[in-house]
C-alpha cells in the first residue's frame, strides 16, 4: 500500500530556537492501513499502536517508550485531558487523531506537527527538562494531554 | 505563558510548610508584643545626605523616565513591527518582565514603576505642554473610591493574562495596551496624576510590593533604610486595598488551578465556552478570596464590638456599637496580606521568571524577527539551574511560609493598635485562621494542581 510522506521531519530544523528543549527524535506521520475508515469516522480505537515502524525503532535508544494516544472528535478530547508521567530522558510517542486538520504543538518544544483529519499522526520526542508540558492543538486550542516530566 | 508548569512540590515539603505556618501563627498569638511596635513615622535609619541627594536628584528621575519610556518604545516596536510568532519578545516583556519582574524589583528597591511608568511620564509631559500641574485635573478623585480603580485595572489585566483567548499574540496585546493607555491617560487628565496613584494597576502593585523594600520613605519623605515590616505597616489605609490584594491573590490561585487536568476538562467539556468558564473561574476565585477576607474582618469587628457592649449597656449594642465598621477594619488589615501575596507570587512565578525572563532578554535582541542581535544577548542560552525542580520547590514553600509569617506579625501589630486591649488576641483569631487557610490552600495548589 502506498504511503505518502512516511517521515515528516519538518519539525527538526525548527528545533534550535527552542528555549526549553524537548528533543525530537522523529515525527512519523501515520500511514494508516485502515485509512478509508479513519477518514470518515476516526475512532479512538483506530488510533492506537500505529506508531511503530522498523525505521523508527532503529533510531530510538533502547529505552522504554511511553506510548500515549489521544483523539479529538467534535471538539471533545478522548480520553479526556490527563497527566502522563514520564521520566526525564524517556522517549514519548504520542499518537494523535483529529477530525479536522490542525497543527499539534508540544509546549516547551518547537514541535508543531500538522495533522490531517482522520490520519493518525505520531509525534515522538525525548522528555528533556523537568516540568509539566501541555500538548495542544493549535487552531482548535484544545489541550490534549499534559506530560509530567520527572 | 511559556507552556511549562512546575512539577508539583513534594508532599512532605507541603506538609512541613503548612505545619510551620500553623505553629508559628499560634505561637505568635501568645508570644508577640502587646503594644504596637511598628511605627512608620519614625522608622528606619536615614540615608547619608549624599546618597539621599543622588537618589532624589532630578537627573536620576529624568534618567529613569527616559529609561522607562525607551524600554516601552522598544517593546512597542517589537509589538507593532515584529513578527507575530513565539520568538517575539512582547508577550514575555509584558507577562514576565512587567508583571512579575517589576514587582519583585520593587521588593528590592522600592516602588520603581512610579518612576518608570510611561503613562505617568506621558501625562507629565502633556501637563508641561499645557502648563498645568500634573496633580491637578478637572476634578478631584473622590477619596471613597480608594484603590477600587486599581483593583478593576488589575482584574482587567489578569483576565487578559489568564482567560482571554490568544492572549500572547500581538493583535490582542496591542489592543489591550492601546486601550490601557487611552483609559489611564484620559482618567489622569480628568482627575490628575492622583488617578495613577490609585487607578493604575501596575503602579499600585509595584507600590504595594515596594512596601516590603528595605529602602523606603518616612511620611515626611526622608529616605531611610528600614525594617520591611515597618514599610508594610505604613501602607496608607484606604478603601479597596483589600480588593487589590484579593485580585492579586485570587488570580494567582486561579492560575494554579487552571493548570490542573481537572480544570482543563471542565473548560473543554463544559456547556459554556472556555472563555466564559475561565472568566467565571477567575472572577469566582477572586470573589472567594476577597469574601473570605471580608468575612474574617467582619468577625474581628464583631469581637471588638462585643467588648464595647460588655462595658456599656447591653441594649446599647445595636445603636452605638459602630465605632469600627467591617469595611474600615478590612482596610486597616489589608496591608497584612501584602507579604502573603508576594510570597505566593514568588512561589507561583519563580521558574517562569527565571526561564522565560531569560528567554525574553534573549528574544529582545531580535525584536523584529530579522535575525538581528542588537543587544548582544541573542546568542545566549537559558540557564536552567536556578529553576531546577528541587530548588524551585524549596523556594516555593519558603516564599509562601515567609509571606505567611510576615503577614501574621503585621496583623498582630495592627490588632494590638486598633482593637480594645482585652480583645486584641481574640480579635485577630479570624484573620489568623484566614491566613492559615490561604497558606494551606496555596501549598495544596502547589502540591496538587
Amino acid at each position: 500500500m502506498p504511503c505518502e510522506a512516511p517521515w515528516e521531519s519538518g519539525a527538526m530544523h525548527r528545533l534550535s530556537a527552542g528555549p526549553i528543549m524537548v528533543l525530537v527524535l522523529g515525527v512519523l506521520t501515520g500511514c494508516a492501513s485502515g485509512e478509508t475508515v479513519a477518514d470518515e469516522q476516526p475512532t479512538p480505537a483506530a488510533t492506537s499502536r500505529k506508531s511503530t515502524s522498523p525505521a523508527e525503532k532503529s533510531s530510538s535508544p533502547a529505552e522504554d517508550v511511553v506510548e500515549v494516544s489521544v483523539s479529538v472528535r467534535d471538539g471533545k478530547v478522548l480520553p479526556p485531558p490527563r497527566r502522563v508521567e514520564v521520566q526525564q530522558g524517556a522517549t514519548v510517542s504520542i499518537t494523535v487523531t483529529l477530525d479536522v486538520d490542525d497543527v499539534v504543538h508540544v509546549h516547551g518544544s518547537d514541535i508543531e506537527e500538522p495533522v490531517q483529519a482522520g490520519r493518525p499522526a505520531t509525534i515522538e520526542l525525548v522528555a528533556g527538562d523537568q516540568g509539566v508540558f501541555e500538548v495542544e492543538t493549535h487552531d482548535g486550542g484544545l489541550a490534549l494531554l499534559q506530560l509530567e516530566v520527572r | 505563558m511559556g507552556g511549562r508548569d512546575d512539577l508539583p512540590i513534594p508532599f512532605a515539603l507541603a506538609v512541613t510548610g503548612a505545619a510551620v505556618a500553623i505553629v508559628v501563627s499560634f505561637l505568635a498569638l501568645g508570644l508577640l508584643w502587646r503594644e504596637p511596635r511598628l511605627e512608620p513615622a519614625r522608622a528606619g535609619r536615614p540615608l547619608p545626605g549624599g546618597t539621599a541627594r543622588v537618589l532624589d536628584s532630578r537627573a536620576l528621575r529624568v534618567a529613569l523616565r527616559v529609561l522607562g519610556g525607551g524600554i516601552t518604545a522598544y517593546v512597542v516596536m517589537a509589538a507593532v513591527f515584529g513578527r507575530d510568532d513565539a520568538l517575539n519578545p512582547t508577550a514575555g516583556a509584558v507577562y514576565v518582565l512587567l508583571w512579575i519582574g517589576v514587582p519583585l524589583l520593587s521588593v528590592l528597591v522600592g516602588p520603581v514603576w512610579r518612576l518608570l511608568n510611561p503613562v505617568r511620564s506621558l501625562h507629565l509631559v502633556l501637563s508641561r505642554l499645557v502648563g498645568t500641574r500634573p496633580e491637578e485635573g478637572l476634578a478631584v478623585l473622590p477619596a471613597r473610591l480608594g484603590y477600587w480603580p486599581a483593583a478593576l485595572s488589575l482584574l482587567a489585566f489578569v483576565w487578559l493574562e489568564l482567560v482571554a483567548p490568544e492572549s500572547t499574540t500581538l493583535p490582542v496585546l496591542r489592543t489591550f495596551f492601546a486601550a490601557y493607555l487611552a483609559v489611564h491617560l484620559l482618567a489622569a487628565t480628568y482627575w490628575g496624576s492622583t488617578w495613577l496613584d490609585k487607578g493604575d494597576g501596575f503602579e499600585v502593585f509595584s507600590g504595594l510590593a515596594g512596601r516590603l523594600s528595605p529602602l523606603g520613605r518616612r511620611n515626611d519623605g526622608t529616605l531611610v533604610l528600614r525594617n520591611p515590616l515597618v514599610g508594610v505597616a505604613g501602607t496608607p489605609v484606604a478603601p479597596g486595598l483589600f480588593a487589590v490584594v484579593g485580585v492579586l491573590l485570587g488570580s494567582t490561585a486561579y492560575d494554579s488551578i487552571a493548570g490542573s487536568p481537572w480544570w482543563v476538562r471542565i473548560l473543554q467539556n463544559g456547556a459554556l465556552s472556555p472563555a466564559v468558564t475561565g472568566t467565571l473561574g477567575l472572577f469566582g476565585m477572586v470573589a472567594l478570596v476577597t469574601a473570605a477576607f471580608a468575612g474574617a474582618t467582619a468577625l474581628t469587628t464583631l469581637s471588638a464590638r462585643s467588648d464595647r457592649s460588655e462595658r456599656s449597656e447591653r441594649s446599647e449594642r445595636s445603636k452605638h456599637s459602630s465605632g469600627l465598621r467591617p469595611l474600615q477594619v478590612g482596610a486597616e488589615f489589608a496591608h497584612s496580606l501584602v507579604p502573603i501575596v508576594m510570597g505566593y507570587v514568588v512561589a507561583h512565578y519563580w521558574s517562569l521568571l527565571v526561564l522565560i525572563g531569560q528567554q525574553t532578554v534573549i528574544q529582545l535582541s531580535d525584536p523584529l524577527g530579522t535575525g538581528a542581535d542588537w543587544l548582544g544577548t541573542g546568542g545566549r542560552g537559558v540557564d536552567t539551574r536556578l529553576a531546577g525542580s528541587t530548588l524551585t520547590a524549596v523556594i516555593q514553600v519558603t516564599a509562601v511560609v515567609t509571606g505567611h509569617v510576615l503577614g501574621v506579625v503585621l496583623a498582630h501589630d495592627r490588632a494590638v493598635r486598633l482593637l480594645p486591649r482585652r480583645r486584641a488576641v481574640v480579635g485577630q483569631i479570624p484573620l489568623l485562621v484566614l491566613m492559615v487557610a490561604y497558606t494551606v490552600g496555596g501549598l495544596t495548589l502547589l502540591f496538587a494542581a
